[in-house]
């Protein structure tokens, strides 16, 4: 049986506006911030705009404290706009980092790898602009500060929550992709007896944070369109989430106790041999503490989520 | 009021996507298997490659076919990450037969088993079974003589099928 092998026309149009968005984009961002500008200037602009967002927004909460109105949204669109201009910076920065690295990849003084490497910097820079540019827009329609919560409201019908997390999707799952490629380089490493099990161990335990944090990425997106489909009422949903972020904390911890304890065998035998403190071996067992700990709270986190769940659900 | 450059630039780009968009599809859906979803992810990404690359005033003579090399090369990063496991097997066509492979889960077999070849082996079988071009074609884009490419053929076919032949075992596609 053959395949379509036709384009969906939905598919062609989206993909063109994006191109075209895409585009636009870029073409702001180099007349706001100039392509021949100098690396210290910008290093400057940052600074002082990064202080500026700060009193910006601790005069934002004072105002937010005393009274909501209008010139507190004008703070908060300030401040919106302060934090789109040194995202903007610093992807222009970038931009031309890249460039310049891929000139460098061409006369063979620099590797793919590492080119690919700063391509995912890129791509992760690009994404931050993206979602600056929505909360400056979200910002500017509501007076508010942006409502990342999965039971906020659309605004003017749009739906700023997905968006943002949408955007946010592509560079975890670019840099997922490098670690995958990395993590078969580390595998053949391993393999020839030039990397030992416990540092493979622990890249593989990098990998699988990042699987997890696309995956919940994932969840939300599927829980956001719930909530608006009216599948889930706001506190489900809510308490969904939460219940989501707490078994990937627990997940997370219990990845990090695992590493620990090979680690920890090691230095137990280092230690033996006069190699390793008594103060070093007890360093260890310090964060083998904190990272039980860590687990225990998170497990202690999920059962009151789901007592809250079940009583939502008898409600 | 005329343009801007900028204007231009996107107002070419969006030619060039109008114009390449039909025939980059089919040439990415033929390696993409059955599925639809990555067909459409490759396509998205490999235009989105290009923005960057327009926007930094690289602009390639041949648009097409560096939106086919950039393709090819996310098309092999792809089935390289993927586990034969998660393969549709099939009865792919014998490879001796020489003509291109039509159906699509064999076509993504055979395209998971051509990322793990080398690029010259790749592009070789590439050229013959996903394109379908001929040996006589290929001989003469190349420069060598057509016994030459039978040769060559018959050595990257064999190492193809070294790759596919125990995953089609595995399956019960082959005893």
């Amino acid at each position: 049986m053959k395949v379509n092998q036709t384009p969906d026309p939905k598919f062609v149009k989206q993909l063109e506006w994006e191109l075209e968005s895409t585009m636009r984009r870029q073409r702001s961002l180099n007349g706001t911030s100039g392509a021949m500008r100098l690396l210290r200037p910008r290093v400057g602009t940052t600074i002082a705009l990064v202080v500026a967002s700060m009193l910006v927004g601790g005069a934002g909460t004072h105002a937010m404290t005393h009274r909501v109105d209008k010139q507190a949204a004008a703070l908060y669109v300030a401040r919106a706009e302060a934090l789109l201009e040194i995202a903007r910076v610093q992807f222009d920065h970038l931009s031309q980092e890249l460039a310049q690295m891929q000139a460098r990849v061409q006369q063979g003084l620099v590797s793919e790898r590492d080119a690919r490497h700063m391509e995912a910097q890129f791509v992760q820079v690009e994404s931050e602009v993206s979602a600056r540019e929505l909360e400056l827009a979200e910002t500017t329609a509501t007076g508010k500060e942006p409502n990342d919560a999965l039971s906020a409201p659309l605004v003017d019908g749009r739906d700023f929550v997905t968006e943002r997390l949408a955007v946010r999707r592509r560079p975890i799952q670019m840099r997922l992709d490098l670690m995958h490629e990395e993590l078969q380089h580390h595998q053949q490493l391993a393999d020839g007896g030039l990397e030992s099990a416990a540092d493979l161990k622990g890249f593989g335990a990098a990998v699988a944070g990042d699987e997890a944090e696309l995956e919940n990425l994932d969840r939300r997106i599927g829980l956001r369109a719930s909530f608006l489909s009216g599948e889930l009422s706001a506190t489900d949903v809510e308490l969904k989430d939460m219940r989501f972020g707490a078994v990937a904390d627990r997940e997370r911890a219990l990845r990090q106790l695992d590493i620990l304890s090979e680690q920890r065998k090691r230095i137990a035998m280092l230690h033996q041999r006069g190699e390793v403190t008594d103060s070093e071996l007890r360093g260890y067992d310090t964060q083998m503490r904190t990272v039980e700990a860590q687990v225990e709270l998170a497990e202690l986190e999920l059962r009151i989520i789901d007592r809250k769940l079940e009583s939502a659900s008898d409600e | 009021m005329g343009t801007s450059p900028d204007d231009r630039g996107i107002a070419d780009l969006l030619v060039m996507y109008r114009e390449t968009i039909g025939p980059l599809y089919k040439f990415i859906s033929c390696r993409a298997g059955r599925s639809r979803q990555l067909a459409e992810d490759i396509t998205q990404e490999t235009y989105l490659r290009a923005v960057r690359e327009w926007q930094r005033g690289r602009r390639p003579d041949n648009p097409l076919a560096w939106l086919r090399t950039v393709a090819r090369n996310l098309l092999v990063n792809h089935y390289r990450r993927k586990r034969p496991e998660s393969l549709e097997p099939t009865d792919v066509p014998d490879l001796a037969d020489g003509g291109p492979v039509d159906d699509p889960d064999a076509a993504a077999l055979v395209y998971w088993g051509l990322s793990r070849l080398g690029s010259r082996k790749r592009a070789l079988l590439e050229s013959f079974y996903i394109d379908g071009k001929s040996t006589k074609t290929i001989a003469s884009e190349l420069g060598v003589t057509q016994r030459a490419i039978e040769g060559r053929l018959r050595r990257a076919r064999q190492a193809l099928k070294d790759r596919l032949t125990p995953i089609m075992r595995n399956h019960g596609v082959i005893s």
